[in-house]
Parts: C-alpha cells; sequence; structure tokens
C-alpha cells in the first residue's frame, strides 16, 4: 500500500483547515504565565474541539475523529503557517503524554472521565517525572507513594513541572514499594492538583517568565482505585508508553514550525553573511521534515515507534537551538521582531531547555549510542 | 506535500539487483589507487546498474527517481567509481536532449563517463577517473553539459584515492539546463554522498566494539560513543532526505527541486564529517593507507567538487521555493 490517502481528500481536509484557522485562530498573543494563560489556553483548545480539530487521531470513542497521520501533518502545517498559537502550551502534556497513556493504559472509569475532559479544553494536565535529585537519571526517584487502606499518601517533590500552577491534574511518579531499586516499584498515577498538602512554586528561568514549577506533597491523600495508571509499582513501563509517543508524534507540530520559522529566516536574510549558514538551517529543517514524517508514518503502521525517535528527537533539540540564535543574530538584540510567539530573545533563551528537558543531549547520546548503535556501556 | 508513503517494495527491487555490490566492489580493490571500476565496468552494465532510471528504448530498466537514488546510496557505500555518477548524468542529459544512442551507450556501458570536478585553466578541466572515459560530465548550478575527451593526462594520482586526470573537452555533445534534470543529478550526488555517510558511520562503530584499550573496548568512553551517535544521527537525516526528495521527484512536486539541494548539502556534510570521524576513531591505523577510512574522507571532497562545491547549493537554499 503505497498511498495513505487520496490526494484530493488531503487537499480539501487541507483547505478546510486553512480557512477554518483563518477564521478562528486567536490574534492577541498567548500570555506566559498566570491565570489568564489558563483561561487562553482552555478557550483555544474548547474552540478547536468544538470546531473538529482536536483529537484528530484519537480514537472516535474518546471523542476524536480516528483520522490518519497523514491529516494530523496537513493540520499542523496549517497551524503553523497560519501562526496559530504554539502548541507546546499548558494542553500540550495532557494532549501529547497523559491522553495517549490513559489511551494505552487507564481504566475505562479513568478514561471515560478524562479524556474527554481533555480534548474539550476542561481540563489541564501537568507531568510530575524530575526531581531535584533525578534528572536525567529519572529512575533514581524518591518521591514516596505509601499506601494506607485504599488510600495512596504522597510525600516529596518534584521539579520542572510545566504549569504546575494552573494545572488541574497531573501525571505523577511516585516509588510505592519502599525496598524497590530504580526501575521496579514505581508507580505512574493521577494527582489532582487541588488536593491539600500540595505546594506549587514557580520557577523563575533564564528566559524570564516561565511555564516551569516546583511541586511539593506533604501527605497528599490519592484515592487508590482512580490514582493509578497502569498498575501498582508498573508506572516505569506506563512512563515509557507516554515517552514512546513523545518520540513519536507528540513533537510533531514543534517539529513542523521549526521547519516554517527556518523558511521565514531563509526569506528574510536576503544577501546578509549569515545567508550560508540559514541555507545549511533550511536543509537540515528538509532533513527534520523527512525523518520525521517517514517516522510517523512507520509508528502509525507498526503501533509502536521504533528507536530511530531518539536520533530525530536530539536532532530537534539541537536544530532548535541553532534555528534560534541564527534569528537573533539575523534580526539583532534590539529588534521587535514578534516571529513566533513571544518574540525571537524568548524562543533563543528558552531554547536552551531544549539540550536538556527530557534528558540531556549528552544522555541522549548515550542513549543512541547503546541502544540503538549496540556500544556497549563503559566505565566512563 | 508529497504523498506520504513508504518505498520498502521500491527498496527490495533495488536490492534484488544491487546484491553483488559488496562482493564485486570490495574496499580492498581501492588500495593500489588505480582506476576501481575500469575493469569491471561491462559487468557492471550488465547487471543494469547504468540504466536503472534511463528509458527501455535507450537500454535501460525504466525505474523511477526512488529506485536510482536507492541504488546510488548502495552504489555509494562501496565507493563506486565516480564514472558511475558521471555516466548516469550523462545518460539522462543525452536522453532529455533525444540523443538516444549516446545515451544508449553510456546506459550499456559501450561508453563511460567521467566526472568534471573543477576547472584548471579554462577549456581544460579535472576529472576523476577519467583513463578511458570518452566523455566528461560538467555539472554547473544552472546547467549540466557533456563533452567529449580529446585528451587526457594524469594530474594527481596520489592524493584523493582516485586518479585525478587533467583533460582537454572542448566539444559539447549535449547540455541541459532543464530543472528537473539538474534535480536529478543532484539527488544522485546526495544519494551516493549518503551511502558514503552510513558507511563510515558502520565502520567507526563497528570498529568502536572491538579496538580496546584501557581494558574495555573504545566505544564504552562517552567521547567515541558520542561520535558514533553524531554518525548515526548524521548518516540517518541524510539517508531520509534523500528518499523524501527523490518521492518528491517521482510525484513531480514542486519541492522537488529545492528538496534535492537541500539533501545534497545535508549528504555531502554528513559524508565529511562521519568519514573524518571514522579515521578519528580508528586512532593510528585510520591514518595509514592500509585501512579504508581514508577513501571516505577522499571520496566525500571529490564528489562535492563535482557540484562546484556546496557553496552554490548554498544559494538555492535562501531563494528558492520561498512562499
Amino acid at each position: 500500500m503505497r498511498e495513505v490517502n487520496g490526494d484530493r481528500w488531503l487537499d480539501l481536509f487541507r483547505i478546510e483547515a486553512r480557512d477554518w484557522l483563518r477564521a478562528n485562530k486567536p490574534n492577541h498573543i498567548a500570555p506566559l504565565e498566570g491565570p489568564e494563560s489558563r483561561h487562553y489556553v482552555l478557550d483555544w483548545q474548547r474552540r478547536q474541539y468544538e470546531g473538529g480539530w482536536a483529537g484528530l487521531t484519537w480514537p472516535r470513542e474518546y471523542g476524536g475523529r480516528s483520522l490518519s497521520v497523514a491529516e494530523q501533518i496537513v493540520w499542523f502545517e496549517e497551524y503553523a503557517r497560519a501562526g496559530a498559537p504554539s502548541t507546546h502550551n499548558a494542553s500540550f502534556v495532557g494532549l501529547n503524554h497523559a491522553g495517549p497513556t490513559l489511551i494505552a493504559c487507564g481504566t475505562d472509569e479513568q478514561k471515560a472521565f478524562h479524556l474527554p475532559k481533555i480534548l474539550s479544553g476542561e481540563a489541564i494536565w501537568c507531568q510530575g517525572f524530575s526531581e531535584p535529585g533525578s534528572g536525567s537519571d529519572l529512575a533514581s526517584l524518591r518521591t514516596k507513594g505509601r499506601i494506607e487502606g485504599d488510600e495512596l499518601i504522597v510525600d516529596g517533590q518534584k521539579i520542572w513541572s510545566s504549569y504546575a500552577d494552573i494545572a488541574d491534574f497531573q501525571e505523577l511518579l511516585v516509588r510505592t514499594d519502599p525496598d524497590s531499586k530504580r526501575h521496579a516499584g514505581i508507580s505512574w498515577v493521577i494527582c489532582p492538583m487541588n488536593l491539600p498538602g500540595i505546594t506549587v512554586r514557580p520557577i523563575r528561568t533564564m528566559a524570564g517568565p516561565s511555564k516551569f514549577c516546583e511541586v511539593f506533597y506533604d501527605h497528599v491523600r490519592l484515592p487508590l482505585k482512580d490514582a493509578v495508571v497502569g498498575g501498582l509499582n508498573n508506572g516505569w513501563k506506563t512512563a515509557m508508553a507516554t515517552l514512546g509517543f513523545e518520540r513519536g508524534t507528540a513533537s510533531l507540530a514543534l517539529q513542523i514550525k521549526l521547519i516554517e520559522q527556518v523558511d521565514v529566516l531563509a526569506r528574510d536574510c536576503g544577501d546578509a553573511m549569515l545567508a550560508p549558514r540559514i541555507a545549511d538551517l533550511r536543509a537540515d529543517a528538509a532533513a527534520l521534515k523527512a525523518m520525521s514524517y517517514s517516522f510517523a508514518l512507520a509508528a502509525a503502521a507498526s503501533g509502536t515507534p521504533g528507536p530511530e525517535g531518539s536520533l530525530i528527537r536530539l536532532f530537534f533539540a539541537e536544530l532548535s537551538r541553532r534555528v534560534s540564535e541564527a534569528a537573533v543574530d539575523l534580526y539583532g538584540i534590539g529588534s521587535s521582531e514578534l516571529a513566533g510567539d513571544h518574540g525571537w530573545a524568548y524562543d533563543y533563551l528558552e531554547a536552551y531547555s531544549e539540550t536538556i528537558a527530557g534528558g540531556t543531549a549528552e544522555i541522549q547520546r548515550n542513549i543512541i549510542g547503546e541502544r540503538v548503535l549496540g556500544l556497549p556501556r563503559g566505565k566512563a | 506535500m508529497i504523498r506520504l508513503r513508504t518505498i520498502d517494495e521500491q527498496r527490495e527491487l533495488v536490492e534484488s539487483f544491487t546484491r553483488p555490490a559488496e562482493t564485486l566492489l570490495p574496499l580492498a580493490r581501492l588500495r593500489d589507487g588505480a582506476s576501481p571500476d575500469g575493469a569491471n565496468w561491462t559487468r557492471l552494465a550488465e547487471l543494469g546498474w547504468l540504466g536503472i532510471s534511463l528509458g527501455e528504448g535507450q537500454g535501460g530498466i525504466g525505474l523511477g527517481p526512488v529506485e536510482e537514488a536507492l541504488a546510488a546510496e548502495t552504489l555509494g557505500r562501496c565507493l563506486i567509481s565516480p564514472c558511475f555518477l558521471a555516466t548516469v548524468i550523462a545518460a539522462r542529459v543525452a536522453e532529455a536532449q533525444g540523443q538516444t544512442e549516446l545515451a544508449r551507450q553510456l546506459g550499456t556501458g559501450s561508453c563511460r563517463a567521467a566526472l568534471g570536478v573543477g576547472r584548471s585553466s579554462s577549456p581544460d578541466v579535472y576529472a576523476a577517473d577519467a583513463e578511458d572515459c570518452a566523455v566528461v560530465v560538467l555539472i554547473a548550478p544552472d546547467s549540466i553539459g557533456v563533452s567529449s575527451i580529446e585528451a587526457a593526462s594524469v594530474h594527481d594520482a596520489v592524493h584523493w584515492s582516485v586518479p585525478v586526470h587533467s583533460i582537454v573537452a572542448p566539444k559539447v555533445l549535449s547540455k541541459t539546463g532543464d530543472d528537473g534534470t539538474i534535480a536529478f543529478a543532484r539527488l544522485l550526488g546526495a544519494a551516493t554522498l549518503a551511502g558514503i555517510a552510513s558507511r563510515s558511520c558502520e565502520l567507526g562503530v563497528d570498529y568502536a566494539k572491538v579496538r580496546e584499550q584501557f581494558g574495555q573496548p573504545i566505544g564504552g568512553f562517552q567521547a567515541v560513543k558520542h561520535h558514533c551517535a553524531n554518525m548515526a544521527i548524521a548518516a540517518y537525516a541524510a539517508r531520509e532526505l534523500v528518499n523524501y526528495a527523490a518521492m518528491a521527484l517521482e510525484d513531480e512536486d514542486p519541492e522537488a527541486a529545492t528538496l534535492a539541494a537541500a539533501a545534497i548539502n545535508v549528504a555531502a556534510r554528513a559524508a565529511r564529517h562521519n568519514a573524518a570521524l571514522c579515521v578519528q576513531i580508528h586512532g593510528g591505523i585510520g591514518f595509514s593507507a592500509e585501512a579504508d577510512p581514508h577513501h571516505f574522507v577522499k571520496r566525500a571532497h571529490v564528489l562535492e567538487a563535482a557540484y562546484s562545491g556546496i557553496g552554490a547549493i548554498r544559494n538555492v537554499l535562501v531563494s528558492q521555493g520561498l512562499r
């Protein structure tokens, strides 16, 4: 089977998407933090849902449209071209991590309660994975989940939890077996963010206002039955399902947006001394497109993203940094160009997190070396 | 947007007739520095390698750019003579200009083309591996010409792994400025360079697994492991972009010309990067002439030179196909 979809249908789908975005995309810039950012994101998500553009590849039974990755790509291309709000916003974790994880591992009750809320813009999710002592080495996490009757009592601390200050729920990794080491004994649980004992503290970053927060848990009581997803002490496997999505199609929208941004730089650079550098960026952006489209197609066909995902992810992270750096060089420190969402200065500084978040570029290279290329785990 | 599709069936088809490549083109044949495949040329033609996308009327197989690119990558991995790239491109130019007989001779192996790799004192040019070649292909940023070779002498038999000849080629037999043909030529160069990037990555990784120092395979050291990861990314990016550009050419998509330019830019950088790291990972033996890595470094430069370096391609990338 060489054709995923008839060309004609995709063309019509593209025109429909373009027209809808032109008429419906928000015209003012997304607020970076605070309650306004919550309203903005939920309003925009609800509008997409009502227009039939949310959860294109999600199953129909959970409010999606059961479409293929081809339509998803067309939508993201038009979305980027229209300059619609960044998808790396407060709905990202729900749509791309928690939602797909619940679809893969959740109970019927969990799916029925949470999935429609995520799609229709009723609930914001955040992620509680990293800890101060567990960054790239996530499996060393220490936040405790102690079982007491039909409750789970959580004590500990998470960090780098995006949008925790405005979120309704958190996908939280806790150590539920105190005698366990590393990957065993971790559970993936749903934590409502309004429970007593939760304290959220926003983090200022090198980019200024930021989505990142610290979260503290002091005897937070979760109902065991509703909370645990994918089985008690089986959280590592459940989390890996999420990471599989992250390396699959979750970043597609961000990748397509980056490709679109490089075209803008190429158009603006004229005969500047920067031209050769931007030419290379445009060629690399084309390579990113080729890799991620082919990977998304293969992942959709097989149901499990292949190991090449880790190569694409690192390539994308480093390209993001090079593109935003070239943009700052091109437009200058004093320029007020509002390309992207908040201007290139913000995007450039924010991009420093790309080669750190979700495992540093160095750890990613170890993973590629060991798991993709089969090199030995060394002493150093 | 090009039609999203897998090319697994096309890959299987191409593998069915490029399978003899590894045995017919062992890297060891490059060690004496002479023409690597001149003596074997008729055999390569019999296998169909010179006429993959050439029309059946010209003795070709009549397949498309996807199959042609996949084959070029496989043969590029084996460092097939640059005459392969030159001959396939020359046949394509001749075919497009209606010069059926020249196209047929090239596609069936009775006429071999050398790859022009830069101008000396005009009108003379340098060409790679030009001994016994009847014609030379000259790839300019906006045109491709095929000229007959009147005289050839060895200019440099030492530095580039294949001999570089100084040739006199005043008579243009065929020439085109057609965008599709130029894109095809870039795609083929990109595919060959992607093959170099892949093979040098594999040689480097394989060596890192077996070479031991300080009591462990050197691939266990992060510094070496990270070189390997970087090579894998570069090779993968080049390969996927070549396939994508080939699909765009197959679809006659408006993006095809830009993608072909992007492909040769990415593949040329990947080839140089990986070949250089392959030498580095091999350490002392990598610097010796008896090991294979240096051939990949040199071939990457020779192929890049045929396209006037990647500078010309960079101009295309900041001017073409922008909305």
